[in-house]
């Protein structure tokens, strides 16, 4: 069900305005992502749990928007069939494009221009964003009245919608990334059956890797994800290890320039200009491992079926824990994908059904039907995952990374464009042969201009 | 290339050829020597070929790989023909995508907003090129302004306009925003203002009105760049995705490229790409037909008048 929260008469003039408004605005966005600013102003202050659902009845018919993430279409319907024989609520689930930004830009307009969905899949880079616009509510009070006990979520997963207190969505299509190789060309290297412990140990294993390629075939030991997609959110395993950051944990202050951040950027500048048996993958790294281009790379959870679909018996895929480095090694993994929440500015009926379905997707059934289909983690801590270990051993892998997740640096996720502008530093670092002092100390004062005109002002 | 190296060579009333002599040829003597031919593969067979194959074999690749396994497609060792050639994508495909009604609707859209921004473009073209009124120089600046705006500037001002009007999960408003082409009207314009006038100026002393010398005299003499316009339209319209993805609410009246996302994953996959291929092979294979069918009016209107 749609929400029109616009008038239901247009004046001219106020048409006019809001067209100017919108060309404004627009202009910002193709820059960046849709913007923060809201007509309905900050975010509210202090945890109150959001609105109160008192004898409120669920709605019959909701909708829900999603990118699909993890081609989950076939799997979310037949969970809505089975809420729906088990509630009696109608979920109309709309396909809202195939990337976060695609839903981003579909929300942001649904919002100036009035129909709104019941439920919408809110990926770890731009939840804040609505918590910024006051778009969206905090779920306290109506999982309570849909009787959904936050405890049983795993505690690194629902931590990351936390702000000022408020739970602002639920975990749902959730990843990490993994460190991927292939066990051939590791065998061939006489390297042990593992990822590297350390970033260090991998240093050494590289020359061994690089020695074998004219019976591998293999390009390069190790290629870095492209750079163009989510950069910023792999690197920060190598940053932690080295003991730096995009920003310091839990905080807005931007460290990418710190002697450790610098130090844990120039391990890749080397390995992949001066020593060369590092290259940086120009659209996406696990498909050049499934090809037998690289020896290893990292990549998403969700990636895991499709690359053993592909490879088929040409050669085994082993996965691993993210290495570690010299400063820290654990916890270096750091969370992805995305939760779903609930938007502001539709009946509280439908909230409720919202939050019962959020209740049913996420049990912990489903989540382990879920992840038996796409790759993504269960998010559950009581759900049996026997089931999917036997189907497929790798994921146990991933399951048992989550105890050691970190959640992520905030300069990365609550700052809009941040990850375009950490991606094109690191670009110029690996491919253009750039300074890395100068071009991170360049990204602090751009990530802090992001900072001070899109999300303070928002913050209170 | 010299007209007189392309024409067939004519025949006298025995049916021999006529011998062309050197000294009573009009043709250049610098290219008729012993190199011409490799001239004339090198100066103009060759870069054709070139820009042929540049088209032609991304779209065959396409084709073949939706033929083939994932295997074959994700690998180090060029794979041109697949082993086992298979429609197991397109089956695949189909399962996850509701072709038939995507294909439906992308037909739809696709046709009333390519006529009527068609029809518009035409009209406006002539308005601007034939007839005297005041700001017309300005409002076709503001055109050729339009022009040079980015279409996401207008996503949010179309969105607040349709929804206000209802038109959320509509054909129509699907179709409405996109109608104002300032492309086709600066493209007919050009091309209408080029028109030799007298012929118009006739078709006056005849006493034929606007409508009259519009599609008695100047469509007809602007065919191609009318194809012109048509084709870019078609493929606009059957290409959009943005604007049908944020209209619409309902996987029912999704377009092609909208329904076509239902075939990608967020998640790396490469297990993934004949399915790809094979959605991609069936969203292009109109737009290629039409292409097809559209071309000869192009080249036929190019080549009009140009030989006597």
């Amino acid at each position: 069900m749609l929400h029109d929260v616009s008038s239901a008469a247009i004046s001219r003039r106020s048409l006019l305005g809001l067209a100017g408004l919108g060309a404004g605005a627009a202009l910002l966005s193709a820059c960046s992502g849709p913007s923060t600013t809201s007509a309905a102003g900050s975010a509210s202050a202090g945890a109150t749990g959001g609105p109160s659902f008192d004898g409120v009845t669920p709605a019959k018919t909701i909708s829900f928007w999603s990118n699909h993430p993890g081609s989950s279409q076939a799997i979310t319907q037949s969970i809505i069939k089975k809420f729906k024989a088990q509630s009696g609520i109608t979920v109309n689930l709309v396909t809202a494009g195939s990337t976060y930004e695609d839903v981003a830009q579909k929300f942001q307009s649904a919002q100036a221009g009035g129909q709104l969905p019941d439920l919408v899949v809110l990926s770890d880079v731009w939840w804040f964003r609505y918590y910024m616009q006051d778009s969206i509510i905090p779920l306290g009070n109506v999982i309570k009245a849909a009787g959904l006990e936050l405890s049983d979520y795993r505690d690194g997963l629902v931590a990351d919608y936390q702000y000022k207190g408020e739970q602002w969505a639920v975990p749902w299509a959730r990843s990490t990334p993994l460190f991927y190789y292939n066990k051939n060309h590791f065998k061939a290297a006489g390297l042990p059956d593992r990822s590297p412990t350390s970033w260090e140990e991998f240093a050494t294993w590289a020359p061994k890797l690089m020695a074998v390629k004219a019976t591998t075939k293999a390009k390069y030991a190790y290629e870095i994800p492209a750079l163009a997609g989510y950069a910023g959110w792999t690197l920060q395993n190598t940053l932690w290890g080295y003991g730096g950051g995009w920003s310091k944990r839990n905080s807005f202050d931007i460290t990418c320039d710190s002697p450790a951040t610098v130090k844990a950027l120039n391990y890749f500048a080397d390995a992949v200009n001066t020593s060369k048996w590092a290259g940086v993958a120009s659209t996406a790294a696990i498909d050049d491992l499934a090809a037998g281009a690289c020896s290893a790379t990292i990549e998403s959870t969700g990636s895991l079926v499709g690359v053993q679909k592909s490879i088929g018996s040409r050669f085994q895929v082993g996965v691993g824990f993210l290495p570690g480095g010299p400063v820290s090694t654990k916890p270096v993994c750091p969370t992805g994908g995305a939760g779903v929440g609930i938007p502001k500015g539709i009946d509280k009926a439908n909230q409720l059904a919202a939050a019962k379905f959020i209740a049913f997707l996420t049990n912990p059934e489903n989540t382990v039907d879920f992840s038996s289909a796409t790759g993504y983690m269960p998010v559950r801590k009581s759900a049996d995952t026997s089931s999917l270990l036997e189907k497929n051993a790798l994921i146990g892998t991933a399951i048992k990374q989550l105890d050691v997740t970190r959640a992520q640096d905030w300069a990365r996720v609550f700052m809009p464009g941040a990850d375009q502008e950490i991606a094109k530093a690191v670009a110029g670092i690996l491919t253009q042969k750039a300074d890395t002092t100068a071009t991170m100390k360049s990204l602090r004062s751009t990530l802090e201009g992001i900072y001070t005109s899109q999300v303070k002002p928002h913050l209170n | 290339m010299s007209l007189a190296l392309t024409r067939t060579p004519s025949r006298d009333a025995e049916g021999t050829r006529r011998a062309h002599s050197r000294h009573h040829s009009s043709v250049d003597e610098s290219i008729v020597g012993p190199d011409s031919w490799s001239r004339r593969i090198l100066g103009g067979y060759l870069p054709l070929v070139i820009a042929c194959l540049v088209i032609v074999l991304p779209l065959l690749w396409m084709a073949l790989s939706s033929l083939k396994t994932s295997g074959e497609v994700v690998t180090q060792d060029l794979v041109l023909w697949p082993h086992h050639p298979s429609l197991t994508a397109y089956l695949n495909a189909s399962a996850k995508v509701d072709f038939p009604q995507l294909f439906l609707n992308s037909v739809l859209v696709t046709a009333v907003g390519a006529v009527v921004k068609l029809v518009l473009a035409i009209t406006s073209a002539y308005a601007f090129s034939f007839l005297r009124f005041p700001g017309r120089r300005f409002i076709f600046i503001a055109i050729l302004v339009a022009l040079m705006v980015p279409s996401q500037v207008s996503l949010v001002p179309n969105y607040i306009t349709i929804a206000g009007l209802g038109g959320v999960n509509t054909y129509w408003g699907i179709i409405l925003p996109g109608l104002g082409t300032a492309f086709g009207t600066f493209l007919l314009r050009q091309n209408f203002m080029s028109l030799p006038i007298d012929v118009l100026e006739a078709a006056e002393m005849d006493g034929a009105g606007h409508l009259g010398r519009l599609f008695r005299m100047v469509v007809p003499m602007s065919t191609p760049a009318i194809a012109t316009v048509g084709l870019v339209t078609i493929v606009d319209e059957w290409n959009n995705y943005i604007w049908p993805l944020v209209i619409t609410t309902d996987d029912s009246r999704m377009t092609l490229p909208v329904g076509l996302t239902l075939l990608k994953n967020i998640e790396g996959d490469p297990s993934a790409y004949p399915v790809l291929m094979a959605g991609a092979v069936v969203v292009i294979l109109p737009v290629l037909i039409v292409f097809l069918f559209l071309q000869r009016y192009i080249v036929a209107g190019l080549t009009q008048g140009a030989v006597k």
